[in-house]
């Protein structure tokens, strides 16, 4: 049986030099040497798993942009299934910004490695042979968990990044996720930028929040409406998780023409998801109650969530900057904080309730 | 109990601010613009600035609420750190207000308290932060003045905060009386003395660096260090005018008695039992009480150097002398340039000098700290050849926020020879994210009621205390020390170069 050739995943991309596997660490070497007028720079190793062969292009331009903020080694790596042996072909880069008051040129390195073929822990060796040592580890493991996913991968990483809202059975990935970070000990963070993507909101609420008046609005709240961009049910659901938590609301009624049915302190309460082709990930909560309504709103490309109370015939209104709509600009949110892993799990149980 | 706002429970890394509003007195003068409202804003862009917030600015000046708001997007447009945009400031603009009032108008004030009234019904909340931008002769007048209006008196359950800039008082007896009437107007912890040098990221990092690394607390001691040295260098003179304050005050009331002993004591003070405010401030003020006082004028003269600059070259350009400069009397005995010898008495200390140096016209902008360790016995290395080998640990404070760690390596090459090299961290290349300025901090602090990096009233008095023997030295003794000089772009007078010689030890070259 024949196969027909996978496409060449480096077809067309600038990725830098390619460089034999085992010369990279010299390669990288002579790299910094040629340019004297540059900084090396790099606070943790941030390397990203594709298994799809198209992703390097696309991952070069983000780490391009993630590195203006985040200076890092980055090592990119995608994977084409194929039969036989192993094949890696491996380049070295690299992204320099000026410094502040445009003195200095900032550089971090990027090492790329397209992997056909496969081999017993192909992923770890390549990936752990190259990171640059006493730095933190950062993976964002691309698409949903494979068999490449396995234990000597994540029991090495500090930080893992996801992005839930791809996944096509989030249920069945959100337990391999559980199981992996037990087994790991809790070894790593989870960064899920779908969580990332409802932060601002968050953010935004508990503004609206913090003048009594509104607060005094909480147990009386009867009905909220989260309207979501197509693809991004989950992060609607994240929302709605947290605002329960929060709240101490409990689901009650499961998926109806008229939504969920939860228990505010012992009064009903609805809750209902929109989806609206074409706006942001999350573009509207809207919570009512019988003594006034809390709206935030986001607009397409708006760098603003825009907050609207209005209690008793007084109304206020206020402006949350929002500045994450890429992956590059989610991943830098993401990165900037840290991620309390047992709480993101915590709200799962009740995103589980959303989904079931 | 005020109920709690549970969606705040996992969001705050910091304590939240809380609605108020900020009252600018000296709202026209150039700090409004070109760091307060600046600093605001950029808290409004991060997203930790309050809805409600209210800024009024009261001033002398004849101006509209409009006007006011102009005048300020105008120079936000020049500064501010995160850039400006409109959307955002039309939300900012709308919340600040213009009050015009002579300082010394009793109704002024009450049409203040009036205006803050209706402020607090729109939703300001009933919180007040007042902030005096003034010259120092208006400290006790505008505190006065709210005392007069009752705004000194917070609402129930709300606070009212005095927040006050630098110079805190001239010397000791000024700053007591200034004491005296802030502690008849506002209590001791709703009084906020700014130090801005304290909002500066690598300021803050200077505890971190010391008591969150294993590394350096054992070894910060005078069984390791030979001695510290401070810096702070300014490669301007007397340009803009500023010439007309500074001869009044000079460089050791300008410059040492607030921000470079605030960097001795962050430097030299015992671990804090807990990081209160109360808890760094007490630790703190023991540094303070343990700098070893100057017997006489004479001991002064061997500790102290000052100096002003005669005419010279900086940045490529002719410059004139001090007593040439705008504004400057030209018989003016005010220094431009001081150097010490600190000594401080106490177990951790002893033995260990501090010198410091800050100055106008020298060569670059540069302030730091500098952590001279003791040299290794040579009887391994470089014998006899005596070599700088000592290890030395700078703190950059500004320009090039850093740390960086200075060590010995072998040269490469058969012959065991050893050379200088330089370990480097930089706050720009590590954290690409630009750091909030130091008013974005101290105002967040403020309205967050953390007063942790604020200077305490025992703190100031104590520093006007070292402070006044000198002043007393120079400016009243029947021998006063020399006034040094020094051609305007060099390193200071030769004097202060002999003050470290004399102990065998020379100033880091920046």
């Amino acid at each position: 049986m024949s196969l027909s050739a996978s496409p060449d995943p480096a077809a067309g991309l600038d990725l830098g030099s390619p460089v034999p596997l085992a010369a990279i660490p010299r390669s990288l070497k002579q790299l910094w040497e040629s340019t004297a007028a540059v900084t090396r720079a790099s606070a943790m190793n941030f390397a990203i798993c594709s298994e799809d062969g198209a992703s390097l292009g696309p991952n070069t331009d983000l780490i391009r942009e993630v590195t203006r903020e985040h200076a890092c080694r980055a090592i990119l790596i995608a994977i084409t299934p194929a039969p036989g042996p192993p094949e890696i072909r491996a380049w070295i880069t690299a992204h320099c910004q000026l410094a502040a008051g445009g003195r200095k040129s900032v550089c971090s390195e990027q090492i790329t490695f397209a992997i056909s073929g496969s081999g017993p822990q192909l992923l770890p060796n390549t990936l752990f042979a190259h990171v640059d040592s006493d730095l933190p580890l950062t993976l964002w493991w691309q698409g949903p968990f494979s068999p490449r996913w396995e234990r000597h991968l994540f029991t090495e990483i500090d930080r893992l990044v996801i992005d839930s809202s791809g996944w096509q059975n989030p249920l069945a990935e959100f337990t391999t996720l559980e199981q992996s970070w037990h087994e790991a000990n809790r070894g790593f963070s989870v960064n899920d930028l779908s969580w990332t993507r409802v932060l601002p909101f968050r953010m935004a609420l508990a503004a609206c929040f913090d003048e009594p008046g509104a607060l005094a609005l909480l147990p009386a709240i009867s009905e909220i409406t989260i309207t979501h961009g197509s693809g991004h049910a989950l992060a609607a659901r994240m929302l709605a998780a947290w605002i329960a938590e929060k709240a101490g609301w409990s689901v009650t009624g499961g998926a109806s023409s008229s939504g969920f049915t939860l228990s505010n302190h012992g009064r009903t309460l609805t809750l209902t998801f929109k989806d609206c082709p074409g706006a942001c990930a999350i573009a509207r909560v809207h919570l009512s109650a019988p003594g006034g309504t809390i709206l935030l709103t986001r607009e397409p490309r708006s760098p603003f969530i825009e907050g609207r109370t209005d209690i008793a015939g007084q109304q206020t209104s206020s402006l949350t900057p929002c500045p994450c709509d890429s992956p590059a600009d989610l991943v830098k949110e993401r990165l900037r904080r840290g991620c309390n892993t047992r709480h993101y799990f915590a709200l799962l149980e009740i995103v589980r309730q959303f989904l079931a | 109990m005020e109920a709690t706002n549970p969606f705040r429970e996992d969001l705050a890394t910091r304590t939240r601010p809380e609605p108020c509003t900020v009252v600018i007195f000296g709202a026209s003068g150039d700090l409004t613009g070109r760091k307060l409202i600046p600093a605001l804003y950029n808290i409004a862009a991060d997203g930790e600035l309050p809805p409600t917030l209210k800024v009024v600015g009261f001033a002398r000046r004849e101006k509209s609420h409009e006007s006011f708001r102009e005048e300020l997007e105008a120079m936000n447009r020049k500064v501010s750190r995160s850039g400006h945009n409109d959307q955002l400031w039309a939300s900012f603009q709308q919340n600040i207000f213009y009050h015009r009032s002579e300082f010394e108008d009793a109704a002024g004030y009450q049409s203040l308290a009036r205006l803050l009234d209706s402020l607090d019904e729109a939703g300001a909340g009933g919180n007040r932060l007042f902030y005096l931008s003034v010259a120092p002769e208006y400290f006790p007048i505008v505190l006065r003045g709210l005392a007069a209006a009752g705004l000194n008196q917070p609402k129930p359950g709300k606070w009212a905060r005095a927040v006050i800039e630098k110079p805190f008082g001239t010397d000791l007896a000024t700053a007591d009386a200034l004491n005296q009437v802030v502690s008849e107007t506002f209590k001791e912890n709703d009084t906020y003395r700014i130090d801005h040098y304290l909002g500066k990221e690598t300021a803050q990092n200077l505890m971190v660096l010391r008591f969150g690394n294993a590394l350096f607390e054992p070894v910060w001691n005078n069984r390791h260090i030979d001695h510290v040295q401070i810096t702070c260098a300014e490669n301007l003179g007397m340009e803009g005018g500023r010439g007309g304050y500074y001869d009044k005050a000079g460089c050791l009331r300008d410059m040492v008695q607030n921000h470079l002993l605030q960097l001795v004591m962050l430097t030299a003070m015992e671990p804090p039992a807990d990081l209160t405010a109360d808890g760094i401030r007490d630790e703190k003020v023991k540094v303070l009480k343990s700098l070893r006082p100057f017997k006489d004028a004479a001991n002064v003269a061997r500790n102290v150097v000052r100096a002003q600059y005669t005419a010279g070259t900086s940045g490529g350009k002719s410059v004139p002398g001090y007593r040439e400069e705008d504004r400057i009397a030209p018989d003016s005995m005010t220094e431009a340039y001081a150097a010490i010898r600190i000594n401080i008495d106490n177990w951790r200390w002893e033995g260990v000098p501090f010198y410091l140096r800050v100055g106008k016209q020298l060569p670059k902008k540069a302030t730091e700290i500098s952590i001279h360790f003791r040299k290794p016995p040579h009887v391994l290395f470089n014998r006899g050849t005596g070599d700088d080998s000592a290890n030395v640990l700078v703190v950059r404070i500004q320009p090039d926020e850093g740390i960086s760690l200075r060590i010995q390596s072998k040269i490469p090459g058969p012959a065991v020879r050893m050379e200088r090299v330089k370990m480097d961290f930089q706050y720009s290349t590590s954290f690409g994210k630009a750091s909030p300025e130091a008013y974005e901090r101290l105002l967040l602090d403020a309205m967050s009621g953390d007063a942790t990096l604020f200077a305490r009233r025992d703190e100031v008095e104590w520093a006007w205390r070292y402070i006044d023997q000198i002043e007393q030295a120079w400016h009243q003794s029947p021998e006063p020390p020399p006034m040094c000089s020094y051609p305007a772009g060099t390193w200071g007078p030769a004097e202060a170069d002999a003050l470290l010689a004399a102990d065998g030890r020379e100033w880091r070259r920046l």
